[in-house]
């Protein structure tokens, strides 16, 4: 029988990989019976759901944003392309 | 400093006509840092959580993009192309900083949410708000933010490469050359570690409002 603490890695585990089918039937069974668990399980994955969905968007807004090089470091990068690599 | 001027910026030196003259290259110049260097900037300032840091990466993916502009291919973008390339500085980053430092082999902040047969303190309840409802909500990502700052650096690394930047684990194992095991402790821990603090500064408080 697998404990809360167990539960809760291999949750994370099954984002990452396909579970063993034993440890697919631990975790179901674990699941079944502990609500704890269940709103653990929802939680990890939705939150996983919604930063993917975030890492995607940022790469379409990349051109949009308070934060950019500082003066500084734009021309320092300007003059080293200019030189050339090393 | 002062920023040059756009005029001053373009006008050629040997070099940069050098590279004009190769037709099949992409040209390399001071309007092509103006037009991707703030893009690239913010890439990596979402992952390596230091200034000085993501302006040296920037300028090294700069750098690398003269030498490899013979591989770029023009059915993808510049900038994706660009981004690749400074993924790839990103990884050589992390491989560097990672230098032997060993996995501890408790995290004493998820082992404190568990009793001693491994079952909850506190059982976790569900939320009233939804987590998916949050894409654009720019609050939380601040909050965010700084909860994943607060991560212990081996595990943030761990998180921005599999789940920010979505590289696949068996990449990210190869490429900071650590075994399976070892990632899936570090990303559970991630995930724990920011469930919790997303919790503790986010969802509790909303929660609390609404009642």
């Amino acid at each position: 029988m697998l404990s809360c603490k167990e539960t809760a890695r291999l949750i994370s585990d099954g984002l990452d990989r396909k579970l063993p089918l034993r440890r697919r039937i631990a975790l179901r069974l674990h699941l079944a019976m502990c609500s704890g668990c269940r709103a653990y399980k929802n939680q990890i994955e939705s939150l996983n759901r919604l930063f993917s969905r975030r890492a995607k968007r940022e790469l379409t807004r990349l051109d949009f944003g308070s934060k950019s090089l500082s003066a500084q470091a734009r021309e320092r990068i300007k003059s080293s392309l200019r030189e050339g690599p090393q | 400093m002062k920023p040059a001027e756009p005029s001053e910026a373009r006008l050629p030196n040997p070099q940069i006509s050098q590279l004009r003259g190769q037709s099949a290259s992409v040209l390399i110049d001071d309007t092509f840092v103006d037009d991707h260097g703030d893009a690239l900037f913010r890439y990596a300032l979402q992952r390596v959580h230091d200034q000085t840091m993501a302006e040296d990466l920037v300028q090294e993916t700069f750098l690398a993009a003269i030498q490899a502009r013979e591989s770029f291919r023009r059915e993808s973008s510049v900038r994706t192309w660009l981004i690749s390339i400074l993924r790839h500085k990103i990884l050589d980053h992390f491989r560097k900083e990672r230098g032997g430092v060993q996995l501890d082999t408790s995290d004493h902040l998820i082992d404190r949410c568990f009793d001693q047969r491994g079952s909850w303190v506190h059982r976790p309840g569900k939320w009233s708000v939804d987590p998916a409802s949050l894409l654009e909500e720019e609050d939380f990502w601040v909050v965010f933010k700084t909860c994943q700052d607060a991560l212990p650096a081996q595990i943030r690394t761990a998180f921005s490469l599999r789940v920010m930047s979505e590289m696949k684990a068996e990449v990210v194992c190869k490429e900071l050359q650590i075994a399976p095991t070892n990632l899936h402790v570090m990303l559970h821990r991630a995930r724990a570690r920011l469930r919790a603090c997303l919790e503790a500064n986010w969802f509790q408080g909303k929660s609390k409002k609404r009642i």
